[in-house]
């Protein structure tokens, strides 16, 4: 069928103005999807048949394969709002604009065995969207920040990818193996995880495996109309879907915002049906997750919705358009690490013990949601992100913070502190080998005050006062919340109260 | 200046919470001194940021009347000065020593900033019935 399709499609394109493209895939009733593989005629707008002329008829069967008319749909790219936490497929991350879903884990072909890297695959226009460059720097779950301390969201870097443009001819960066000039193909990028470089500090723990789905077994070697699929993406999670349609597929993407900018996708990618189970397969936020086979394996890179565009809005139907696996490994020069077979790396990166890096984002997340539920923690988280990156950056690099930090058991008490937000229960000891809250906070002050900025320097002398009286009062996140209320805004900046007066 | 002392000793004396700091300062006062006069780090900071001329101007504080307890001295602050005795006494002191900095800090640069002179802080004192934040009295 496939070999008939570019015949079949040039035949009935001359003989009826209507057509728009021909695919091939499973014939529909109505809603529903049958086990018929059929050509689809793709039309511009659906005709009674009583109102045509019987030459206008599009033939029931060529060539002994039935055919199936349906009307031209359109599609728009998804993007994301929301966060997720464990570093597998299927979760959320963001350059910082807008949201996707980490696919899955690959390698790239050109690097030597024993020597190779790991990377996330995405689309385009999640990690590389309008400004992202290679080395654009890729968050999980929220925006990055530039630096690699254990608590910012900073995971990966971007390598290459390609995406289509309006004109017709795709877009590459970093290093492909697309042929200059080629036509649109794929919307795909992959990112190096942070970590692998001997100069690198930061850990970044990853599963070769997607979430709610399990390991990852590779890719599939080929795609059939009527696979049962799965995705999980981070909006609408998992959902199940029938592969509709592989070959033929003519696909113009139309930009969210602008849906008068189309970027058309011409003959590779597939369409997948939902299931009963779920009424979407994708929606906004999912794009860059992989669909995969009942195998596990790897069968495709989602990257769109289909809808409809009617005044410049588009609404979608549930269905999600993506590119089958083999296109995209193909034209990046890349691999998807495969779990679980004799000489395939392990299951997983690292112990369950040593996720905690990672999973302490859900706490972070939560202190930032109970801080910023009051106009004084409003202030005081402003405060602590202020000076963030370069703290972290101190603790990470500068060997009198790093060692302040550890020796006085900086990362225990965080991570009390952190777990206590979650978990009232969760007891805050009174000191840590001999090391109360207060020693830390006073050494800590010492050394940044020293190593610091002079910014940094201004805050200690500023905020210390308030730092050791909270510390002493400090049993839990409520009391954190009490002592906040007892500091009194700084009408000029909104800053809890400070000793140093505005200039 | 050792008269000066006593008579503060006297009036500290006279409260609870007087008493309880004076205990807290004679269990810790000897390793104070040797380390401000025999460890490099806490000699250091003492000097560097001025410690000898702030406890004047606090001691003088009782002796002139009307003397004010100077907040900066050459650019650094009184809080400065003890944010970094406190930093430099617990890293080079003993366990105790480091446990009574950090019960106490929070209440010593609360009474920096309230106070101007020693009979501020005897004024302090007589209102109190314990030194807050103590965590135990060990």
């Amino acid at each position: 069928m496939i070999a008939m399709l570019p015949d079949v499609t040039r035949e009935l394109q001359r003989n009826y103005p209507n057509v728009r493209n021909v695919e091939i895939g499973l014939k529909r009733r109505g809603r529903d999807l049958t086990d018929i593989l059929a050509f689809r005629v793709i039309v511009e707008e659906k005709v009674n048949d009583n109102d045509l002329l019987p030459e206008q008829l599009i033939p029931k069967e060529i060539k002994g394969i039935p055919t199936d008319v349906l009307v031209k749909y359109s599609g728009f790219a998804t993007d994301d709002t929301s966060g997720y936490d464990l570093l597998t497929g299927g979760i959320q991350i963001t350059i910082g604009e807008g949201m996707g879903t980490l696919g899955c884990f690959v390698t790239r072909d050109a690097e030597p065995a024993g020597n190779k890297k790991i990377y996330l695959l995405s689309n385009h226009h999640v990690i590389v969207a309008a400004s992202g460059v290679v080395g654009t720097r890729v968050g999980q779950p929220s925006a990055p920040s530039g630096s690699r301390c254990c608590l910012c969201y900073d995971i990966a870097d971007v390598f290459c990818g390609e995406r289509g443009t309006p004109g017709g001819t795709a877009s590459t960066l970093g290093t492909v193996l697309t042929p200059a000039g080629s036509s649109n193909t794929i919307d795909a990028a992959i990112a190096k995880l942070l970590g692998q470089d001997a100069t690198d500090p930061k850990t970044v723990y990853f599963s070769n495996s997607i979430e709610d789905i399990g390991p990852v077994f590779g890719s599939a070697p080929a795609i059939l109309p009527g696979d049962r699929v799965r995705k999980r993406g981070r909006t609408t999670g998992l959902t199940f879907g029938k592969i509709e349609s592989i070959a033929g597929i003519n696909f113009a993407e139309h930009d969210k915002k602008d849906p008068s900018i189309v970027i058309n996708y011409n003959g590779s990618p597939i369409l997948v049906d939902p299931l009963s189970e779920n009424q979407l397969m994708s929606n906004e936020g999912d794009s860059g997750s992989v669909i995969l086979n009942s195998r596990n394996q790897v069968v495709a890179l989602l990257f769109a919705g289909v809808g409809t565009v009617s005044n410049g809005v588009v609404n979608g139907n549930g269905q999600a358009v993506a590119f089958p696996i083999n296109l995209v490994t193909t034209r990046l020069g890349i691999s998807i690490l495969s779990s679980g077979t004799a000489s395939s790396i392990p299951l997983s990166g690292i112990s369950e013990a040593q996720i905690k890096p990672i999973r302490a984002g859900n706490y972070i997340r939560e202190f930032e949601k109970q801080m910023r539920s009051i106009p004084e923690g409003e202030a005081f988280m402003q405060i602590l992100l202020d000076h963030r990156n370069e703290v972290m950056d101190l603790i990470n690099d500068n060997r009198e913070v790093k060692v302040a930090w550890h020796r006085f058991n900086g990362p225990e008490y965080i991570g009390h502190v952190l777990k206590n937000t979650t978990d009232p229960k969760h007891p805050i000891p009174t000191d840590i080998n001999g090391y109360s809250f207060q020693n830390l906070l006073i050494k800590m002050g010492d050394v940044l005050e020293r190593n610091g900025s002079r910014k940094l320097a201004k805050a200690v002398e500023d905020y210390s006062p308030f730092a050791f009286r909270f510390a002493n009062e400090y049993n839990g996140i409520d009391s954190l919340r009490t002592a906040l209320k007892k500091f009194p805004l700084c009408p000029q900046c909104g800053k809890p109260i400070h000793k140093n007066v505005h200039a | 200046m050792l008269y000066d002392i006593e008579i503060l000793d006297i009036e500290l004396r006279k409260t609870e919470a007087g008493t309880r700091l004076l205990q807290v300062f004679n269990a810790h006062v000897d390793e104070v001194f040797f380390l401000v006069g025999h460890h490099r780090q806490v000699t250091v900071a003492w000097q560097r940021n001025h410690g000898p001329a702030f406890i004047s101007s606090f001691l003088e504080t009782n002796i002139t009347p009307d003397t004010l307890l100077k907040k900066e001295i050459n650019g650094v602050t009184v809080y400065a000065l003890i944010r970094r005795m406190a930093a430099a006494l617990q890293e080079a002191g003993s366990p105790a020593l480091r446990k009574a900095i950090g019960d106490h800090i929070a209440t010593v640069l609360e009474w920096t900033e309230a106070c101007n002179s020693m009979n501020d802080v005897l004024q302090r004192l007589k209102d109190m019935s314990a030194l807050p934040y103590e965590t135990s009295l060990s």
